[in-house]
């Protein structure tokens, strides 16, 4: 189950991996700036998976990032099932778009 | 659906011993990057790349500067309130990694953060004599900045660590000095009669807030850093104490006793906008993450025996919009906490 998971997770890394640099270069410039005093009453939800390697590191560090931005009150981590779920689900959506 | 507007994702590496630890920050629904960053540090110091990596998302999604990478010191109280020992601290900001910098057999107040988080200035009453002493924290050691006449209050270092400002009393007079740090020359801000305590610069280091009971009651002032020019700004009902500015400029955190009440707030330095965040039975000292958005402080809870049961003093983080008050778990009671800028 476990092993599944995480393929399925770097499979979804993989094709976020493949935006072409200049969507990335644009993605940099224009730096997606959230205003502060709406996410004041409304927290960003962000997903912060285990990153990959390091033994249990790869958890650990994902668990402390979760909780700083929690507490700070304008971040909402999202449940990290229901995103993997999602992760697995990604290279196919991207395949069917660039129709291969 | 994802559910989030931003993913980060990333990979760790054991480099024997040494961590590089690579991630990426991700805008969800245009699948670009926003952010690419790798950290290298030994594999003692994982949380700290937690940290520095926390400090990034949070600058690069809300574009100003986050307060993970930082620490708090404190006074760790423990014992009986009539025997209380007071040890200095230090902990990351969300509470972990704490230790104990003194071990107890002298007492330690108002610990101070140096602005390049290496040094902490404090009092101590070792040997029964009020002194302010300068503690490295790559040496563990501590040095003594100067033994004043009567009694030392409240020393804090200026924006740019070379003076600790402090104030101190004779003669039911308390007055504001000016201590060059490598000279050790004293320079008198304050003078006449009044208690002038809890002296704090503003970031550029060309005005002091302090509290002063020489209108009467204790309320907040502002004077140029070299003295003189002090104006009133606190107007509210009540006295005004441990007043500090915000490393952005824009705000003075206080704390107010009101009809029995603590409070900590925030105003403008000319004294507007005055806002109570928090109240309780007991609660004071404020200090700011680096960024002026959270407030750090310690809040008290009423002792029920005569004996001091039931008393406890634990450390707080407040919003500076006042929403989102957590408790900082820490190992024993904690009061007076300092917050230190971002390490790096």
């Amino acid at each position: 189950m476990m092993t599944t998971d995480r393929r399925g997770l770097i499979l979804g890394g993989a094709a976020l991996l493949t935006v072409p640099a200049a969507a990335r270069a644009q993605g940099s410039s224009q730096g997606a700036v959230i205003d502060i005093t709406r996410a004041r009453t409304d927290p960003i939800p962000i997903a912060v998976p285990a990153l990959a390697g390091g033994g249990g590191r790869g958890a650990d560090i994902a668990r402390v990032i979760q909780a700083n931005l929690r507490n700070s009150g304008l971040f909402r981590p999202v449940d990290n099932a229901a995103f993997i779920q999602s992760a697995r689900q990604r290279p196919r959506r991207r395949a069917s778009r660039t129709g291969g | 659906m994802i559910g989030a507007n931003a993913l980060v994702t990333g990979r760790v590496e054991d480099q024997g011993g040494r961590l590089r630890v690579e991630f990426r920050l991700w805008d969800v629904l245009p699948e670009q990057q926003i952010q690419g960053t790798a950290f290298t540090a030994p594999a003692a110091q994982w949380r700290r790349i937690a940290h520095l990596i926390s400090d990034v998302i949070y600058e690069r999604l809300l574009g100003e500067k986050g307060y993970f990478d930082t620490r708090i010191v404190y006074v760790a109280e423990s014992g009986p309130r009539d025997r209380r020992t007071r040890r200095l601290a230090i902990m990351d900001q969300d509470g972990e990694n704490n230790r104990f910098l003194t071990d107890g057999s002298f007492q330690v107040l108002s610990p101070r953060f140096h602005p390049n988080a290496q040094q902490i200035v404090f009092m101590s009453y070792f040997q029964n004599t009020p002194r302010v002493y300068l503690f490295d924290l790559n040496s563990g050691r501590s040095e003594v900045l100067g033994q004043f006449p009567g009694m030392t209050l409240s020393p804090r270092f200026s924006p740019d660590g070379r003076t600790v400002v402090l104030s101190y009393a004779r003669n039911n007079d308390a007055n504001i000095v000016a201590v060059d740090v490598g000279s050790r020359s004293q320079r008198q801000l304050t003078s006449g009669t009044g208690l002038d305590v809890s002296p704090c610069y503003n970031p550029d280091g060309t005005q002091i807030v302090f509290n002063s009971d020489r209108g009467g009651d204790q309320q907040l002032y502002v004077m140029d850093a070299g003295g003189g020019g002090a104006r009133r700004i606190s107007f509210g009902r009540g006295r005004y104490a441990t007043p500090v500015w915000s490393p952005r400029g824009d705000l003075i955190a206080f704390t107010r006793i009101s009809g029995g009440q603590f409070g900590i707030g925030v105003m403008r330095p000319d004294g507007s906008g005055e806002r109570i965040l928090s109240e309780g039975w007991g609660m004071e000292g404020p200090t700011f993450a680096p960024n002026g958005r959270v407030l750090a402080f310690y809040r008290e809870s009423q002792a029920r025996g005569a004996r001091g049961e039931g008393y406890s003093a634990r450390l707080s983080q407040i919003d500076i919009t006042g929403f989102n008050e957590r408790q900082i778990v820490t190992p024993t009671d904690a009061t007076d906490p300092s917050w230190s800028p971002l390490l790096a």
